[in-house]
C-alpha cells in the first residue's frame, strides 16, 4: 500500500521552555485506510492532528505527503489533499446549507474566483451522500446537532480530499446520529477515502478503524493494525484503568472493567 | 440555487436603479432658487444655477456616494472578518485615530484643510498599525480576540489624546472647528477633494468586490479557513488594510460619520443574503443611497447645515432599534449574523 502521509520523529512544544507536547513521534498513513488516534485528555491528539494538517509546525522532524516534503505544497494544494471536520464549528452568518457547502470548493478556485455550476453540482452530490439534499435551501444555522455534523462532513467531502481528517467526530452526538456518522464513514471507506480521526471512544475506533495509534504524554505507545493495537492490555495501559475488549463476529465493544 | 442567484441579481439591479434616481434627485434638490427641486429648464437658462449644480452639488453628491459605499463596504468587511455583527470601521482605532489626527492638525498647525485630511488619514492608518502590532504581542486568545482588545485599547488612547487636545485648544476658534469635524459633514467638499479620494475608493472598492465570496471563508475560524486552503492571516490583513484605507480616505474629507458601517451591512444581509457575493455589493449601494439622502437632508431641511454625522447617527440608531425589534417579532426570519 502506498503511504500518503509519513511523519518522522517530530517534536512539538507550545513555548520554547515548556515541556514538549509531542516527543520524537513517528507515524504513517496508507491509502484507503481508516486511522484512529486514541489517548487520554492532554495526550497531544489535537496537536498531532494540527501538525498533520500543516496548521502547526513541529520544532524538529519531517512530514511527507505523498513522498514529498509537506512544506513544498502550496496552501491551495494542501486544501485539495486534506480536509478537516472540526469538533465544534459555529455557523456565524445565516447561510443556506448549499451556500455553506460551497465554501469547501475554495481550494479549487483562485482568490477572485467564485463557485460555478460545476462546483454547485459537486456540492449537491456531497449533500446527497450525507442525506441532506432535501435541506439545501434551509439556513445552515438552524440544523440539528446531527445534521450539522453531517453538513461538516459533506463540506469536507466537497474538497475532494485524499485524506479526510476528523476531530472527535461523534463526541457531541446522540446514539442515533452517532450511528449515522459511523455508517457514513464506513461507506466512505468503501469508496477508497483515507480517513484520520481522533476520538475518546475506543468502541468507535474498533468499529471503523483499520489502524490505530495510542498516544500517551506526547509519545506513541502502540501503533499498527486495529486488532493488534486495541487490546485490553494496551487500552488499560493507555487510560490507567482496567479496560476490557470484547470481540464478536462483526462487533467489538470496549468498556471499563472497574 | 440558480433561481436564488437570479433573484438576488435582479434585486441588485433594482437597487442600482434606486441609486441612480437618488443621485439625480439629490443633485437637483437644494435651497436655490427656493427650497425643493430645481427645474431642469432653469439649468440651461440660469448660469448661477448651472454653476451651483455642477461645481457645488455634483462633487458633494459624488463625495456622499463614495463616503456611503466606502463606509458600508468597510463595515461589512470588518463584520465578516471579525465574525461579529457589532463591529464597524471605527474599530481598531481607525475613527478615533482620524479624529485625533484632525484635532492635532487644527491646533498645532495652520488649519489648512488639506493638512487636516492628511493628518486624519495618517493617524487612522497608524491606529490600525498600532492595533496590529499590539495584537501580535499579546500572548493569549485567538487572533481575532487579540485584535479586538488591541483596537479597544488604541481607541481609548486616541480618545484621551483628543481630550487633551480639546483642553489646550483655543475655545473661540480651534475648539468649535474640532467639534464640527467630529460631527461630520460634507459642506466644504469641492471637485478637488472628491477627486483626491477617488483613486483609493475605486482601487479599494474593486479589490473588496473581487474578494466578496472569499469573505465568507475569512469569517470562519482560523483553523477551518486554513484547512480550506486559505492563508487566513495574510488575506485578512490585506482586506483590513484596504477597508481601513477606504475609511481613512473618505472620513478625511467628511469628518466622523458614524453608524453607516454598522447599520447598512445589517440591512443588506436582511434584504439579500449573508453570502458576501450579494451582501457586499448590496451594502455598497444601500450605503451610498443612505448617505446621499442624509446629506441632501442635511443641506436642505434647515436654512443652516445640519451636521451629517448627527443625521446618520439619528436615523441609523432608529433603524437599528427597528431591526432588533423585528428580529424578536419574526424569530427565525432574520438574515443577520449570529452574535459570537
Amino acid at each position: 500500500m502506498p503511504k500518503l502521509l509519513e511523519i518522522e520523529r517530530i517534536s512539538y512544544r507550545y513555548r520554547s521552555h515548556a515541556a514538549p507536547v509531542l516527543q520524537d513521534l513517528s507515524m504513517s498513513i496508507e491509502k484507503g485506510t481508516v486511522n484512529t488516534i486514541l489517548g487520554p485528555n492532554g495526550a497531544g491528539k489535537s496537536t498531532l492532528l494540527d501538525i498533520c494538517l500543516g496548521w502547526k509546525e513541529p520544532e524538529s522532524g519531517h512530514i511527507f505527503l505523498n513522498q514529498q516534503d509537506m512544506r513544498s505544497y502550496s496552501r491551495r494544494q494542501m486544501g485539495r489533499w486534506m480536509s478537516l471536520v472540526p469538533q465544534d464549528e459555529q455557523v456565524r452568518f445565516d447561510y443556506t446549507v448549499l451556500e455553506y457547502l460551497l465554501l469547501g470548493r475554495a481550494p479549487y478556485l483562485s482568490q477572485l474566483e467564485m463557485p460555478g455550476p460545476e462546483d454547485i453540482e459537486i456540492a449537491r452530490e456531497s449533500l446527497e451522500k450525507v442525506g441532506l439534499l432535501p435541506l439545501q435551501e434551509r439556513p445552515a444555522s438552524k440544523l440539528s446537532g446531527g445534521e450539522h455534523q453531517l453538513l461538516m462532513i459533506a463540506r469536507a467531502l466537497v474538497q475532494e480530499p485524499h485524506i479526510l481528517v476528523l476531530d472527535e467526530p461523534t463526541s457531541r452526538l446522540d446514539p442515533g446520529n452517532r450511528q449515522r456518522v459511523v455508517n457514513l464513514l464506513k461507506a466512505l471507506l468503501s469508496h477508497g477515502v483515507t480517513i484520520l480521526f481522533t476520538t475518546h471512544d475506543p468502541t468507535l475506533a474498533a468499529d471503523i478503524s483499520t489502524h490505530a495509534l495510542l498516544l500517551k504524554q506526547g509519545r506513541v505507545i502502540h501503533a499498527g493494525p486495529e486488532e493488534e493495537v486495541l487490546t485490553s492490555e494496551h487500552l488499560s495501559e493507555l487510560y490507567g484503568i482496567n479496560m476490557e475488549v470484547l470481540r464478536r463476529k462483526n462487533k467489538t465493544i470496549v468498556f471499563s472493567a472497574e | 440555487m440558480q433561481s436564488n442567484v437570479k433573484r438576488q441579481r435582479r434585486g441588485l439591479m433594482l437597487l442600482l436603479l434606486a441609486l441612480a434616481v437618488t443621485l439625480v434627485a439629490a443633485v437637483l434638490t437644494g435651497r436655490y432658487p427656493e427650497p425643493g427641486l430645481i427645474s431642469p429648464a432653469l439649468l440651461t437658462e440660469d448660469p448661477l444655477a448651472r454653476t451651483l449644480v455642477l461645481n457645488l452639488r455634483l462633487p458633494r453628491v459624488l463625495a456622499a456616494l463614495l463616503l456611503g459605499s466606502g463606509l458600508a463596504a468597510a463595515g461589512l468587511v470588518f463584520q465578516m472578518i471579525f465574525a461579529n455583527p457589532l463591529v464597524e470601521p471605527g474599530f481598531l482605532g481607525v475613527s478615533q485615530g482620524a479624529a485625533f489626527g484632525a484635532a492635532v492638525s487644527i491646533v498645532a498647525f495652520a488649519p489648512a484643510l488639506w493638512l487636516i485630511q492628511v493628518s486624519a488619514a495618517l493617524c487612522a492608518l497608524i491606529g490600525l498599525a498600532v492595533s496590529y502590532i499590539l495584537a501580535r504581542h499579546f500572548h493569549f486568545g485567538g487572533w481575532v480576540l487579540r485584535l479586538i482588545l488591541a483596537g479597544i485599547a488604541v481607541s481609548a488612547l486616541f480618545s484621551s489624546g483628543i481630550g487633551i487636545v480639546k483642553f489646550v485648544a483655543d475655545p473661540m476658534s480651534e475648539l468649535p472647528e474640532i467639534t464640527f469635524w467630529m460631527l461630520g459633514g460634507l459642506w466644504s467638499v469641492d471637485w478637488q477633494q472628491t477627486r483626491s479620494i477617488l483613486p483609493v475608493c475605486i482601487a479599494g472598492g474593486i479589490l473588496l468586490i473581487g474578494y466578496r465570496w472569499r469573505l465568507n471563508l475569512l469569517s470562519m475560524d482560523d483553523r477551518t479557513a486554513f484547512s480550506l486552503g486559505l492563508a487566513p492571516f495574510r488575506e485578512r490583513l490585506l482586506l483590513l488594510i484596504t477597508a481601513t484605507a477606504v475609511t481613512a480616505a473618505t472620513i478625511s474629507i467628511s469628518g466622523i460619520v458614524s453608524w453607516v458601517g454598522l447599520i447598512v451591512p445589517h440591512i443588506a444581509r436582511r434584504m439579500f443574503s449573508s453570502d458576501g457575493r450579494f451582501a457586499l455589493p448590496a451594502s455598497m449601494i444601500i450605503g451610498a443611497i443612505y448617505v446621499v439622502i442624509c446629506d441632501t437632508l442635511a443641506r436642505t431641511v434647515l436654512d443652516g447645515e445640519i451636521p451629517l454625522g448627527v443625521l446618520t447617527s439619528l436615523i441609523g440608531a432608529a433603524l437599528f432599534l427597528v431591526l432588533l425589534t423585528k428580529k424578536r417579532i419574526k424569530k427565525g426570519k432574520y438574515r443577520g449574523a449570529q452574535v459570537a
